[in-house]
């Protein structure tokens, strides 16, 4: 439960001042509406677009298509990058062989940025939805698989010789000991898959797909709705913090991550 | 001799230095008989082999020449029948008391229930029932040793090579630690090689002390510990075991 004695006075600071400025520089008519409209105004419009009563903008009550939307596309995606990037970041993170050969190609491949892919996933897959996907599988996969490797090859020694002394075979090995004693650093890439992977959910979006939060965006910019744009923004926010919290406590839940690290060997 | 005997014949290891040029020899033509159902400690002074030749018995690493037999086979890889008890516990931390007990016999195909109940005798049988539902990071550094005691008791192994195992426990849990160990001996009889740096504690728990020299090992002097048993700790009073300490420690001092 929430704990007051925690919450500090400073942290409301910034938020309070930020909110205070907003709302007098849109009062008073400082900054016009069509670049930022008033946080009240603003209010209205997300409530509008969440449920649609008011019928204020032409959005009206669409949060629940382009929100659904999002998410199946980042969930898609980032199931893909996970996977794929567990299964390979296992594998090179215990064995030379497998990390001879795939880890300088996934290196090479990293060093280009996400964006940079953008152009030539196009062009390969069409404007929308595939590409969507391909962008976010790539860029959520690079840190998913540098953590999983770098936790499997760093689990101690004495904890791989416990594990065959009580009679661990190859294959139990890793699902008993290694990917448990891992867990720390691949629940770390995976929160930062998983971060990214909303990052390039709207990427993929703004190129052009009928639904989801980053082409709301595009459209509301061209209809000229700065509100919708905003209310768009925020909503990407709220989601990315609710799934990452939701990824933690899904491993909290599965016993798989615990306080102070699994990996102490001792 | 038996066909669970332990038996070590010219046994030699060097490691090589990093850059492959330097090699450093740990063991130098070891020979060893081990009965089975003995209890034995090897002493000697750090660095003289003594962990070395304990992982070659566990078969976590090989020797060079020579070789070490076990149940009239050379020894290859690990075995759970060759049970080990780190100097540091080496529990898996991510797993309660519980499943960490539970953790060999789950490699094993057999019923859920046979499995629950043999947990649960050896959790009694080391004293920590009451914590079984705890991480390991949450106990005290003997209760942890306990666990990793009965982690691999309860897989009932033939051998059990245990490495300094209550080095670093204080004076009181490592006695209670030593009473426990020689009590679960007694019932289960495993042959038990235990390698130590302490003279008393060597002793007061074995039927043989080896000694080793200093790097490269080799066995300096095998000596006969015949205390009766079930011994407690009122025998380290005596003059026979003062005598006996005396005798290791000089021929200890003689090496260095």
């Amino acid at each position: 439960m929430l704990n007051l004695k925690k919450i500090n006075l400073l942290s409301f600071l910034i938020p309070v001042l930020v909110l205070t400025t907003w709302y007098i520089v849109t009062r008073e008519g400082m900054v016009p509406p069509y670049l930022l409209p008033s946080p009240s105004s603003l209010i209205l419009v997300s409530i509008d677009f969440a449920i649609g009563t008011l019928n204020i903008t032409p959005y009206s009550g669409t949060l629940l298509t382009h929100a659904s939307a999002s998410i199946t596309r980042v969930l898609s995606g980032f199931a893909l990058a996970t996977f794929l990037g567990l299964t390979l970041g296992f594998l090179t993170g215990r064995s030379m062989v497998a990390k001879h050969t795939f880890d300088p190609t996934v290196h090479l491949i990293r060093i280009i940025p996400g964006i940079g892919w953008l152009p030539i996933a196009i062009v390969w897959f069409g404007v929308g939805e595939t590409t969507t996907l391909f962008l976010i599988s790539l860029a959520a996969f690079f840190p998913i698989y540098v953590n999983a490797a770098q936790g499997a090859s760093s689990v101690s020694p004495l904890l791989i010789r416990a594990g065959k002394m009580l009679g661990a075979n190859k294959v139990s090995l890793y699902t008993t000991v290694i990917i448990p004693a891992a867990m720390p650093s691949t629940i770390a890439g995976l929160r930062l898959g998983l971060g990214v992977s909303w990052g390039f959910l709207v990427l993929g979006e703004l190129t052009g797909v009928a639904n989801g939060l980053g082409a709301l965006m595009m459209d509301a910019r061209m209809l000229g709705h700065v509100d919708i744009i905003l209310v768009s923004m925020i909503c990407i926010g709220i989601l990315g913090r609710v799934s990452d919290i939701l990824l933690i406590s899904f491993f909290k839940r599965s016993g798989l991550m615990i306080e102070g690290g699994n990996n102490e060997g001792n | 001799m038996k066909g669970t005997d332990i038996v070590i014949k010219g046994l030699s290891k060097s490691y090589n230095s990093v850059n492959g040029e330097d090699s450093l020899k740990v063991l130098d033509e070891v020979y060893l008989h081990i009965k089975q159902g003995e209890f034995v400690s090897i002493v000697g002074p750090s660095g003289c082999g003594k962990s070395t030749l304990l992982n070659i018995l566990a078969g976590f690493e090989s020797g060079d020449d020579g070789v070490a037999t076990c149940c009239r086979e050379k020894i290859e890889g690990v075995s759970t029948q060759r049970a080990v008890v780190f100097q540091s516990p080496v529990l898996f931390p991510w797993l309660s008391v519980r499943k960490n007990v539970l953790f060999g016999l789950k490699q094993k195909k057999m019923d859920d229930g046979v499995r629950q109940k043999l947990v649960d005798k050896y959790l009694d049988a080391v004293g920590i029932s009451d914590f079984e539902h705890y991480y390991p990071g949450q106990l005290s550094g003997g209760m942890q040793q306990r666990v990793a005691l009965a982690r691999v008791l309860v897989l009932d192994p033939n051998i059990l090579l245990m490495d300094e195992p209550f080095a670093s426990l204080d004076a009181q849990s490592r006695l209670s630690m030593q009473e426990l160990l020689l009590d679960l001996w007694n019932k289960q009889k495993p042959t038990v090689i235990f390698v130590t740096h302490d003279v008393e504690e060597a002793l007061f728990l074995s039927d043989k002390v080896f000694i080793m020299t200093e790097r490269p090992g080799r066995i300096k002097e095998e000596i006969d510990v015949t205390f009766k048993r079930p011994r407690n700790i009122s025998v380290i009073g005596t003059p026979e075991f003062s005598e006996l300490k005396k005798h290791v420690l000089s021929t200890l001092m003689s090496i260095y």
